[in-house]
């Protein structure tokens, strides 16, 4: 499958804050990216970069096989772009927006420009500056869709949002889906877990890791194993036993390596004694806490930076 | 391709639309001051030279005149919103404007802007420009490369700086302090070259061009630059390189390389039709005072001139001096610019000017040098002349302009002199000549002596046309004995003399023939002793 894009060691820099430290990802085509980490984490910088609003440092990002540094203009003919915190020209009513951007797009989809509108509810004759903040961010997404982008950005497009207003941003995503890749960013977890495809953690401007959700779900095990005897003072746990923790006989960790067969092999020949293992598959949301609170090289991905921070959940 | 075209230009179109939708109320201020202007600036026509004439402040601020002058200053600054408004509209500085993130070609997004520019501030300008020419008795078509020319003036002075500043800016307050900041540094720069003495001063040959393409093509570079790239730091570095540059000029001669080419050593191909000698007028004697800059002593020489031939102006613009000392000092002065006194054919006594340094002064003061002075000359030769029975009403002069008999004060029915208009630029340089009389209305039996009086205006070398709003510029005409004293009531006071119906007026217009130099050498010439009156107070005795 081809990478809508990527980036090899992709480093952004203020000054002397490393916002972007040498990051690797590649997305799919079709994939629903999600860009998951906290407030400062290096998001929205990550995804100007491909956008071409900054320029990296160092390092490469290719966006629908364009240099970002290249993208302008007739390039955004094919990608969405929708962001929290950009800008609407706030005198235009939402039909003159709309009227504006179709002389923009050869590709303009009067139709599904329509049916947008129809299914957000939007009130054409508005000025955007009186909208509030959900209406607005439908405007955006009623403005950028029509043209059926191969590429469609969103930063932190949730954020702020009442359920009601996300829900219908996400059925108009969705819908949007077969014919496109959606890259999105957020710092909630509990919006992004249910639709994505693929998700990426970021923290500090390091990705801890970038991978499909199912295996991302499939290779995280949270295991509690009663023994025989409490657990010997020397014992060390494998490198992908994330957050061990040993009261009296029961043993507790995250498996972050998990495969169904050698695992329980694995488990039985370590702990032969074990009167009970117990494995629970575990939420998006558990996930990312233990790896953000594991501080430390996540073994099947990139490396875990020292410093953790709270994801919010 | 074709496609590729039709939808640029559709975007073109749209953008073009957008921003006259949404600067609608910037725009219409802008022609309506235009439309004021179009107004009320041909009444200063009618009483040239007098409109200032008024002993109430109220009175005269409140007067349509003033509006008049004032819209001179209005319409730029409307300009000035107007253009910052229309960048703004999408801004070039920061990271989150929502067209950033569009299909804008900035090609386009340049091209749409200037659409707007030539509809709301060239077309309009034009439009005016040619009424106004129209009001005045010209004819528009007729003058249209000067028009052009005045466009690409406004554009180099006022458009593209403007449109600079707003595209490194992210709102007209901030561009306001930017422009104010660079004003102040270029004012300030300026003036610090003027209060530091230097010898060096050049008529302007090539300095003003330099600054001009300096600016235009400052404003130009930064423009592209952000419209291409977005690259807001590059763009500061070259705005404060322009204003650096801009600021600095009043610091070097740039015109002082130049003399030499400009004003090439007599020969067969720029001989001089003109003959200097040291005076021996007794009235006249060489004085030397302390000059206006510091350390500075100006030299003041009585110079003949004589041997000009007919039809023919002189014009010495700069004078370069070598001194000689029998110790085998020497001292080369650079080019230093003259008073520009015009000669004709009549012989003529003068006074030539230099400054030099007073430890040069006090190296050449005790013995005799010999001091040859080259003096580059603007020399014109006469290229048309026309004789007019002086009229009661506006009458043409071809070749030069529109005139107008100028009424006496409080509406007498007198004319006391003549205003003249001209068309885009400043007339050819030339010689008016008329007859005064003390009172036209004096019984036919016993009239007065006519006195003559002559005047000059214009410019030998005028460019295509002047920077102004208007295109029709009033050409000052301050004519000889237009006044006398009169003591009929035993009370000093002044009668302005009256210029009668009929009379002939002459206008001798000049066009610059060659520019060449001529040489002046005084043998065993003793620098005069310093005087105390410093160069103005010399100047005013």
């Amino acid at each position: 499958m081809n990478a809508v894009f990527r980036t090899q060691s992709l480093t952004k820099k203020f000054g002397r804050t490393v916002a972007l430290a040498g990051i690797d990802v590649e997305v799919p085509e079709g994939a629903i990216y999600a860009l998951v980490g906290a407030n400062g984490a290096g998001k929205t910088t990550l995804i100007k970069v491909l956008m071409n609003i900054f320029q990296p440092t160092s390092g490469l990002a290719t966006v629908l096989g364009i240099d970002s540094r290249h993208i302008a203009g007739r390039h955004f003919e094919r990608i969405g772009y929708v962001s929290e915190n950009q800008e609407m020209p706030e005198w235009m009513t939402l039909r003159q927006l709309l009227d504006y951007y179709r002389n923009l797009y050869p590709a303009w989809d009067t139709a599904l420009e329509q049916q947008l509108v129809r299914q957000f509810d939007l009130p054409l004759n508005r000025k955007l500056k009186h909208m509030s903040r959900g209406m607005k961010m439908k405007a955006a997404f009623a403005s950028s869709l029509p043209y059926r982008p191969a590429l469609i950005v969103l930063d932190e497009p949730f954020s702020g949002l009442d359920p009601l207003v996300r829900d219908e941003l996400i059925e108009v995503l969705l819908d949007r889906a077969p014919e496109t890749t959606i890259f999105l960013s957020s710092h909630d977890l509990a919006e992004i877990e249910a639709f994505s495809s693929h998700v990426g953690y970021l923290e500090n401007g390091r990705l801890l890791f970038s991978e499909e959700m199912t295996s991302l779900a499939a290779r995280f095990r949270e295991i509690t194993i009663t023994l025989a005897e409490p657990l010997a003072q020397q014992f060390s746990p494998p490198a992908h036993w994330l957050q061990c923790e040993s009261v009296d006989r029961v043993l507790r960790f995250v498996d972050s390596g998990y495969q169904e067969a050698a695992s329980r092999e694995e488990l039985a020949a370590v702990f032969p004694g074990a009167r009970d293992i117990a494995i629970q598959p575990m939420s998006l949301r558990a996930i990312f806490l233990a790896v953000a609170k594991a501080g430390r090289t996540q073994p099947t991905s990139t490396s875990v930076a020292a410093e953790t921070r709270e994801v919010q959940i | 391709m074709k496609r590729g075209m039709n939808t640029g230009m559709k975007q073109v179109l749209a953008i073009f639309r957008k921003d006259a939708r949404h600067l609608w109320p910037e725009i219409c201020i802008s022609l309506a001051l235009q439309a004021a202007l179009v107004a009320l600036y041909p009444r200063q026509w009618r009483h040239a030279g007098l409109g200032a004439v008024s002993y109430s402040f109220g009175a005269f601020a409140t007067s349509p005149d003033a509006f008049g002058d004032l819209l001179n200053i209005l319409i730029p600054i409307s300009w000035w919103v107007l253009l910052a408004r229309l960048v703004h509209e999408e801004r070039l500085v920061g990271h989150t404007q929502f067209w950033i993130t569009r299909p804008y070609r900035w090609p386009l997004l340049l091209a749409a802007k200037l659409l707007f520019a030539s509809a709301f501030v060239y077309l309009p300008f034009l439009i005016v420009q040619c009424i106004l020419l129209h009001a005045a008795g010209f004819q528009p078509l007729a003058h249209v490369p000067g028009l052009l020319f005045n466009a690409l003036l406004l554009t180099g002075i006022v458009i593209l700086p403007l449109a600079a500043v707003a595209s490194v800016t992210s709102n007209l307050a901030r561009m306001t302090l930017v422009l104010l900041g660079v004003l102040v540094f270029v004012a300030g720069l300026a003036t610090l070259a003027g209060v530091l003495p230097r010898l060096a001063s050049s008529p302007s040959l090539v300095s003003s061009a330099i600054s001009f393409m300096v600016l235009l093509c400052g404003a130009a570079t930064i423009l592209v630059i952000q419209y291409a790239r977005r690259r807001a730091r590059t763009a500061w570095v070259l705005l404060a390189v322009v204003a650096l540059l801009l600021g600095s000029s009043g610091f070097y001669d740039a015109d002082q390389p130049f003399m030499n080419r400009f004003y090439p050593p007599a020969g067969a191909s720029a001989a001089p039709s003109v003959e200097f000698s040291y005076s021996e007028n007794p009235m006249m004697r060489p004085v030397a005072h302390g000059s206006g800059a510091r350390g500075m002593i100006e030299i003041a020489i009585p110079v003949h001139v004589a041997g000009i031939a007919p039809h023919t102006v002189v014009i010495p613009t700069a004078i370069k001096v070598t001194l000689d000392s029998e110790g085998s000092s020497h001292w080369d002065s650079p080019w230093q610019t003259l008073s520009t006194d015009k000669f004709l054919s009549a012989p003529y006594d003068a006074v030539f000017r230099f400054r030099m340094r007073r430890e040069t002064y006090e190296q050449f003061r005790n013995g005799p040098v010999s001091l040859h002075m080259t003096v580059a000359i603007d020399q014109g030769r006469t290229i048309r002349e026309n004789t007019i029975a002086l009229p009661d009403a506006r009458f043409e002069v071809p070749g030069f302009g529109m005139c107008t008999p100028q009424g006496g004060w409080d509406g007498e029915p007198v004319t006391i002199g003549i205003s003249c208009l001209s068309a885009v630029r400043q007339p050819d340089l030339t010689f008016v000549t008329v007859l005064w009389h003390d009172d036209c209305r004096a019984p036919n039996d016993a009239p007065p002596p006519a006195v003559s009086g002559y005047g000059w205006v214009g410019s030998l070398d005028a460019p295509a046309a002047e920077p102004s709003l208007t295109a029709v510029l009033q050409a000052p005409m301050a004519l000889t004995n237009s006044w006398r004293y009169s003591n009929r009531t035993d009370e000093q006071r002044i009668h302005m003399r009256e210029l009668c119906p009929g009379i002939p007026v002459t206008f001798t217009s000049y066009a610059l023939q060659t520019r060449t130099r001529a040489e002046l050498s005084i043998a065993g010439f003793r620098l005069p002793e310093l005087s105390k009156a410093t160069a103005a107070e010399y100047r005013t005795q």
